[in-house]
């Protein structure tokens, strides 16, 4: 234990790993707040399509040879984002094929174009890295940190002041509409927030395995407790927590950061499980 | 008990599934435009047959000792040396253990390019074993190395040059260890 402990100080003298730290924190943070309203509005996977339509919008940008490839990829994440909340119930295209449409379009398109107009002397490294995330929390400038840090406290201080909306909006749009409540502007803003946090999030996990930051600790902690307030606050302490854990067991065993958080957020939904159904009293 | 059943059944699936093709190999990275360089040291085999063999405690003391820290650390440290702060490791010892690699430029029909010089590097992979990245070294006066894709820790001063305009950093005062 004593090792353990000397092992980790070590590595906190490391300044990228310190950055880590911080952007992790805050990037799961701000996934798992944003994540209870998309599970309860049905759009659990919409991070996944999102992050594919990210990874599209990057490809472009490596194609036209940009230096800085956030603003279009926020961009396009955007937009796509809000085509994707902003359609609504009466569409043509209901919500699960529309992400998947764009989803695996975003993809293949973005794989096509790095293929045929490829700069790069490690295209599959590349593209691997940028879908599983590899290590690329562990190499970010102190700018990206800061930008970093800017876009959370954004989507933090959003949903903290906009609370009580959000909550309207995420259990009865009909109902929230018919009060003067204005549910466009609130989904637009929520779209536009989730879109933020995705671009963020690929650095952590990557785009593959971003839905997990999203799903994961919204339904661990809606084993437990069953308050909007309750469930939100416990999602986002159990992502937190997870991605604090993910990140120090991937540093101390030399595994990929994104899949060893996704395995701890999956252990944790397990235990939530065990624990929601043992205080219902349904296991026994 | 039936959900007791199915939620001891769901915990031994989980501990028995396994998953990963630890045999496929990852693909071999493209030759630049410029130059033909051998990127034979760096073909791809099983990131599990050819991960380097951990250092032995020999006692050489450095000011950066990559061989004490984990895959992931080893190469975000190197990515940090090379690309985001070199200035703060150019003039430091440097410690570390990773695969050698041998790049012998070449030119479009495969024949070496004459008064060139073959670089050697030793190259460390992320956990994922898609990127690898390395630092050049300097070999040492008489000293056979290695084959290529073999093993290698060794020891020595980071120097930044400059070539056709460029920055690059090269360990010097080489000891294989």
């Amino acid at each position: 234990m004593n090792d353990l402990l000397a092992t980790l100080a070590h590595y906190w003298t490391y300044p990228f790993v310190r950055y880590a730290l911080v952007v992790g924190v805050l990037i799961a943070l701000c996934a798992s707040l944003l994540g209870v309203t998309l599970v309860l509005k049905r759009f659990s996977f919409i991070g996944d399509g999102l992050s594919h339509v990210a990874f599209g919008a990057m490809a472009i940008a490596t194609v036209l040879g940009m230096t800085d490839d956030m603003p279009l990829t926020l961009g396009i994440t955007v937009v796509s984002a809000i085509l994707l909340l902003r359609t609504g119930q009466n569409t043509k295209i209901k919500g699960d094929a529309a992400i998947a449409m764009i989803s695996v379009g975003a993809l293949a398109i973005g794989y096509l174009l790095m293929n045929l107009f490829s700069t790069s002397s490690n295209l599959s490294g590349d593209v691997c890295s940028t879908l599983f995330g590899s290590t690329s929390i562990l190499t970010l400038s102190q700018t990206e940190v800061w930008l970093c840090v800017v876009l959370s406290v954004i989507v933090v201080v959003s949903f903290i002041v906009l609370y009580n909306k959000i909550f309207a909006v995420t259990f009865d749009e009909n109902f929230a509409q018919a009060v003067g409540t204005k549910v466009e502007g609130y989904n637009l803003l929520i779209a536009i927030l989730i879109a933020a946090v995705i671009v963020l999030a690929m650095n952590l996990v990557g785009s593959l395995l971003i839905s997990a930051l999203i799903i994961f600790p919204a339904l661990s902690a809606m084993r437990i407790f069953k308050s909007f307030r309750a469930v939100t606050l416990c999602s986002a302490s159990i992502s937190v927590c997870c991605a604090v854990l993910g990140m120090l067991l991937s540093i101390l065993a030399g595994t990929p950061v994104g899949s060893t958080i996704v395995a701890v957020n999956m252990v944790v939904f397990l235990l939530c499980w065990l624990l929601g159904t043992v205080k219902r009293g349904e296991l026994l | 008990m039936k959900r007791l059943t199915i939620a001891l059944c769901l915990l031994l699936a989980l501990s028995l599934s396994a998953c990963g093709d630890k045999g496929k190999p990852s693909p071999e990275p493209s030759r630049s435009a410029a130059e033909n360089v051998d990127l034979s040291a760096a073909r791809a085999s099983s990131p599990k047959e050819d991960a380097p063999e951990p250092a032995a405690d020999d006692g050489v003391q450095a000011d950066v000792d990559l061989t004490t820290l984990s895959s992931t650390m080893v190469y975000s440290e190197v990515y940090n040396m090379l690309y985001a702060n070199p200035e703060d490791y150019v003039g430091k010892t440097i410690k570390m253990t990773g695969t050698l690699g041998v790049y012998e430029p070449i030119d479009n029909e495969g024949n070496t390019i004459p008064d060139t010089p073959t670089i050697t590097a030793c190259i460390v992979k992320d956990a994922t074993a898609c990127c690898a990245t390395g630092i050049e070294f300097t070999p040492p006066a008489g000293v056979d190395l290695p084959k290529a894709g073999a093993s290698i820790t060794l020891v020595g001063e980071l120097e930044a040059y400059q070539d056709r305009g460029m920055n690059f950093y090269r360990i010097k005062n080489t000891q294989i260890l």
